[in-house]
């Protein structure tokens, strides 16, 4: 291969040789190739973060509403939960004979709190079975599979709590530790407004790439058992029973299930048991997690409960997929579309610099004629020195590009638990570098050719 | 290797005038014996560049033929395809035109073994490091054009022309940036080393001391059929 090496080092010689139009040029390479390879890395982790999105559960019912908003407060704690369906749903759900031969596993949830940023999950450990299709013994192995990394699971009926791999980095909290609840999530929540409930830390979880990395869980007792929740709570059953009344046609009696007495006191024993004072029917959840027998036995749940007027029933799935047609898939297209354009853009300035050296070396290269070199050689010449700058701009941008990834990783990890690798090299850097070095290359065949063409004996005469 | 001319005409559009054409060649016959080395002289403007681009295949005739004679095997350049006669010139043709137009970004062994790259020989550097210890500039092999003097460059262009041991060299006014020591010093290498070679050699020059190293001279003024070319 000499023959091929000398032309390659030719070509980089003279590249090298008129470096500052060669690095003006490769700049805007570089800077199309950035936004190409930062567009594909994002699209890839919105695709696998939204293939990742329900695991081991195909339905979500929770208040009537916005299936996007249930799906992705569910999934992702984008939103805040909006309402509350009634425990005696999903113990409907789990033992009526309506529902069992659909319903394979059902697991309620309550949300609504945080510990310092993290969100507070109410559960039973039966999550983290559903989730990841085994018992919570077991040690999972699967890709995103939740296992414990420390301590031990909590207890049903319990204060005690686990708590995700990322929040005794965000917190503080480790094993043994205790802490007290804040009311609400996100960015608009009162610091001040901190629970007396006090909760002891009794796992920790390994990482899932997950919402879960970032969760503190704790028994729904647990969390009825907060003072505030339960006079919350209580007051709601009141209205609701109020407003039954209105439509009734009868007075308002302001008398709920147990009259307006506040429901007596939550005791918790020395053990950690939870002496639930609040009623079984004043106990609300935010959703509940539906693995069903099949797919026809999820539509079948899908239909019923849709048609009633109690709660909303939405596949993932289906709803991550409308997300990403309706909302990613324009988003990318578009962004394709004027990562498109800076490419061409790139690969004009490539043809414009490739035949402005061709212009201002006219000599050299009837020099190289006059040695004998064919117009092909020439044509492969030049071509080479153009797909070398648009090499050089496109390894150049991968440098930005994931930097940049670094940043938007960084977001997805905090805001939705699925923050990957920002700086492993993958298919979408391989495939800029390639399409770029091959426009380059394409853009310097038209002053090739034109180099081709000229007449050697007028230059050198 | 022989060359014969025959029955050359070229013009060119006049600068002034661009419809009209110029009339810078006409030349009945020239020839061009093995191994000989022939001294073209003539005023400026006469077509002495010109006749040597269309000898080297680099600039088509108007009319006539030129025909070059390897071993026996004719070669039409004036009526053969470019390709074909870019490939022949890379083969048997050095060129030293006027001005070494050496590349700025390589240096000195890499621009004599340039002429073996572009032609697709493999760069033999022992036997360019001869030709440059030879022409007095083995100190100036790794040296960029723009390090060295006019007068090395253009014995770098010699032994760019001469590294692909041609049968033909052609030589445009080598002497013409050149004191006259440094003039006899280049043609003490450079004709020398056409001996060897065996090469014919075909040089231009207004150097009355040139003509006289060279054993015949083609004064192209007189051998032309049109007088006022």
């Amino acid at each position: 291969m000499p023959v091929v090496l000398s032309l390659l080092i030719v070509a980089w010689r003279r590249v090298w040789q008129r470096r500052t139009a060669t690095l003006l040029t490769a700049t805007s390479v570089a800077l199309g190739s950035a936004l190409a390879v930062l567009l594909l890395l994002v699209r890839a982790q919105g695709v696998q973060l939204l293939a990742h999105g329900p695991r081991g559960f195909d339905l979500i019912i929770g208040p009537k509403g916005s299936a996007i908003d249930l799906t992705l407060t569910t999934l992702f704690h984008l939103e805040s939960a909006t309402g509350t369906i009634g425990w005696s749903f999903y113990e409907d759900l789990v033992r009526d004979p309506r529902w069992r031969g659909a319903v394979a596993q059902a697991v309620p949830l309550a949300v609504g709190d945080s510990v310092d940023g993290c969100d507070l999950i109410a559960t039973t450990p039966a999550l983290f079975s559903l989730v990841n299709g085994a018992p919570p013994s077991l040690p999972a192995a699967a890709d995103g599979a939740v296992a414990l990394a420390a301590g031990r699971m909590m207890r049903d009926g319990t204060i005690e709590a686990v708590v995700g791999a990322e929040v005794p980095r965000r917190t503080g909290l480790a094993i043994g530790d205790h802490f007290r609840p804040t009311h609400g999530t996100g960015d608009g929540i009162d610091p001040t407004e901190v629970h007396q409930r006090t909760f002891t830390i009794v796992g920790v979880l390994a990482p899932t790439g997950s919402v879960f990395d970032r969760s503190v869980f704790v028994t729904l007792e647990g969390f009825w058992s907060i003072d505030e929740h339960e006079r919350g709570l209580h007051a709601q059953a009141l209205l609701r029973a109020a407003a039954v009344g209105l439509a009734g046609g009868g007075a308002p009696t302001g008398a709920g299930p147990d009259g307006d007495q506040d429901p007596p006191a939550s005791q918790v024993a020395a053990d950690g048991t939870v002496q639930l004072g609040l009623p079984v029917a004043e106990r609300r959840l935010s959703m509940i997690l539906v693995r069903s027998r099949g797919a026809f036995s999820a539509q079948s749940i899908l239909y019923q409960i849709n048609s009633g007027d109690q709660a909303l029933a939405a596949n993932p799935t289906l709803v991550l997929a409308g997300v990403s047609r309706t909302l990613l898939a324009p988003a990318v297209r578009l962004g394709a579309g004027l990562v498109s354009l800076i490419l061409a853009i790139a690969t004009l300035g490539v043809l414009l610099s490739s035949y402005h050296a061709v212009h201002a070396q006219a000599l050299e290269l009837a020099a190289l004629r006059a040695l004998g070199a064919s117009r092909r050689w020439l044509l492969t010449l030049i071509s080479s020195e153009a797909a070398l700058c648009g090499l050089l701009g496109a390894l150049c941008g991968l440098v930005p590009a994931h930097l940049l990834m670094a940043v938007v990783a960084w977001w997805m990890g905090a805001h939705l638990g699925a923050g990957t690798p920002w700086w492993q090299p993958g298919w979408s850097d391989v495939l800029v570098v390639v399409l770029a070095t091959a426009a380059a290359a394409l853009a310097g065949l038209v002053p090739g050719y034109a180099a081709g063409r000229r007449s050697i004996a007028q230059q050198l005469c | 290797m022989s060359v014969a001319v025959s029955a050359i005409r070229k013009s060119y559009a006049a600068p002034d005038a661009p419809r009209t054409r110029r009339l810078i060649l006409d030349l009945p016959a020239l020839s061009l014996h093995p191994g000989e080395q022939v001294a073209l002289t003539g005023p400026s403007g006469c077509g002495k560049s010109t006749l040597l681009h269309i000898i080297a295949g680099t600039l088509m005739p108007d009319c006539g033929t030129v025909v070059h004679d390897w071993d026996g095997r004719p070669f039409p350049m004036t009526a053969s395809r470019p390709a074909l006669c870019d490939r022949y010139r890379g083969r048997h043709i050095g060129c030293v035109f006027q001005g070494s137009h050496l590349l700025a970004g390589l240096n000195a062994r890499d621009n004599v073994l340039l002429a073996l790259t572009v032609t697709g020989r493999v760069p033999n550097r022992r036997w360019a490091d001869e030709l440059l210890d030879a022409l007095g500039l083995a100190q100036r092999a790794q040296h960029l054009p723009h390090q060295l003097s006019p007068g090395q460059r253009v014995r770098v262009a010699c032994a760019r022309a001469l590294v692909g041991c041609p049968q033909l060299l052609l030589v445009d006014e080598p002497t013409a940036a050149l004191d006259a020591a440094s003039a006899g010093l280049l043609l003490d290498v450079l004709l020398p080393l056409a001996t060897q070679l065996r090469a014919c050699v075909l040089m231009i020059t207004h150097d009355a001391a040139v003509v006289a190293r060279v054993g015949r001279e083609l004064p192209l003024a007189t051998l032309q059929r049109c007088q006022s070319c």
